[in-house]
């Protein structure tokens, strides 16, 4: 019986171990743990009576986030931006079309380093006219299957939603994203005769941004 | 012999519960990370005694080791409602109130490898959002956020 304890006891001792490896560089072993729950109440009583509430805004949001948002130094005018962009004025919103192959990799959804300068333009723009809902769309070409390409064009629109949230730092601004694969084309995928249009394709790859009016 | 078998059983699966607490809990929203290698759940946002516990777990599903990095001072969530904004609390001597955290990051960060298939959890400790705030978004750079959460009081 002594043995069998002592194996017990070993057991526990192993998968006490075990535990303390997944968290032993942890200051506070755990959320539960005493003396975390004790220093967490007394963070929120050294914060004060607001709780340490940081009021979004913009002005705000400049010094608290992850800076001004600038480009090359210097201020951009958004009627400037929108041009460069080739936004369109459609009924209420203002529609950016950005190419697919700009923003990520092939078969890919990470967006590419070249592609920022763009995207602080863009959210420079939705901060400038302070607007609120943003809508998002990712589009593909034909190559691929259909659920295959209904997938990577969701994530397409996803990332490009949390690098203006991030980078762009429009944590105030609700964003919805949808992806519609392959099923919006803005040009035709095969030329006339059946072969690949490899330029309709490329205009076919793509994120839409539709900003409220 | 048996009773030595039994017993030892009975240790793993005690030892194993106690090991990795939070493991078995419902996800309320799963998310996935920008660069599609991991998969975040949200098992827990609770409000105690002014202080709000959000509790993730993240689960490597790409077919190879990947490297996970959260940096606490980047963490926050909103409060739409009343249009206000939390950072994550610090403790006396500046270190953020979460876990787990790197030694040498001063209290600041996480950063593993985690293999194919398996998961890690993240907690972290943030002052409640008033009584008047049923719900929150929670933002954790890399990942997608986690909108319109629920509080439970």
């Amino acid at each position: 019986m002594t043995s069998t304890i002592r194996m017990i006891f070993l057991t526990m001792l192993f998968f006490g171990y075990l535990n303390n490896f997944v968290i032993a560089t942890s200051l506070y072993p755990s959320p539960d743990d005493e003396k975390t729950v004790m220093a967490a109440e007394e963070a929120v009583k050294q914060l004060g009576k607001d709780r340490g509430a940081i009021p979004i805004d913009y002005k705000t949001a400049d010094i608290i986030g992850l800076g001004p948002i600038e480009i090359s130094g210097k201020a951009i005018k958004v009627e400037e931006a929108l041009k460069d962009l080739h936004a369109k004025m459609v009924g209420t919103e203002i529609q950016i079309s950005l190419s697919g192959d700009v923003l990520f990799n092939f078969d890919k959804w990470k967006i590419r380093p070249e592609a920022e300068k763009t995207l602080h333009k863009i959210a420079k723009i939705i901060k400038e006219l302070k607007k609120e809902n943003v809508l998002i769309e990712g589009h593909t070409d034909s190559k691929g299957s259909d659920s295959y390409n209904l997938k990577l064009s969701q994530k397409r629109a996803d990332s490009v939603k949390v690098w203006l949230l991030e980078k762009g730092d429009l944590n105030q601004v609700k964003f919805l994203t949808k992806g519609y694969g392959e099923s919006r084309p803005v040009e035709s995928n095969t030329k006339p005769d059946g072969s690949d249009n490899p330029q309709g394709r490329n205009k076919n790859r793509r994120v839409e941004i539709k900003i409220e009016k | 012999m048996k009773r030595i078998s039994l017993a030892i059983i009975m240790a793993l699966v005690i030892g194993s519960l106690f090991s990795l607490p939070g493991y078995a809990q419902e996800a309320i929203q799963t998310q996935p990370s920008s660069d599609g290698n991991f998969e975040a759940s949200l098992i827990g946002a609770k409000v105690r005694r002014e202080v709000l516990t959000v509790k993730i777990k993240l689960k490597n599903i790409a077919s190879k080791s990947n490297k996970m990095e959260c940096t606490y001072k980047s963490v926050y969530y909103t409060d739409i409602k009343n249009k206000k904004k939390y950072f994550a609390l610090k403790d006396s001597e500046g270190k953020y109130i979460a876990g787990p955290q790197d030694r040498g990051s001063n209290g600041g960060k996480v950063e593993r490898y985690i293999d194919s298939g398996a998961q890690t959890i993240i907690w972290i400790k943030f002052p409640a959002p008033p009584e008047t705030s049923d719900t929150i978004d929670i933002i954790i750079p890399g990942i997608l956020p986690f909108e319109e959460i629920e509080i439970k009081r």
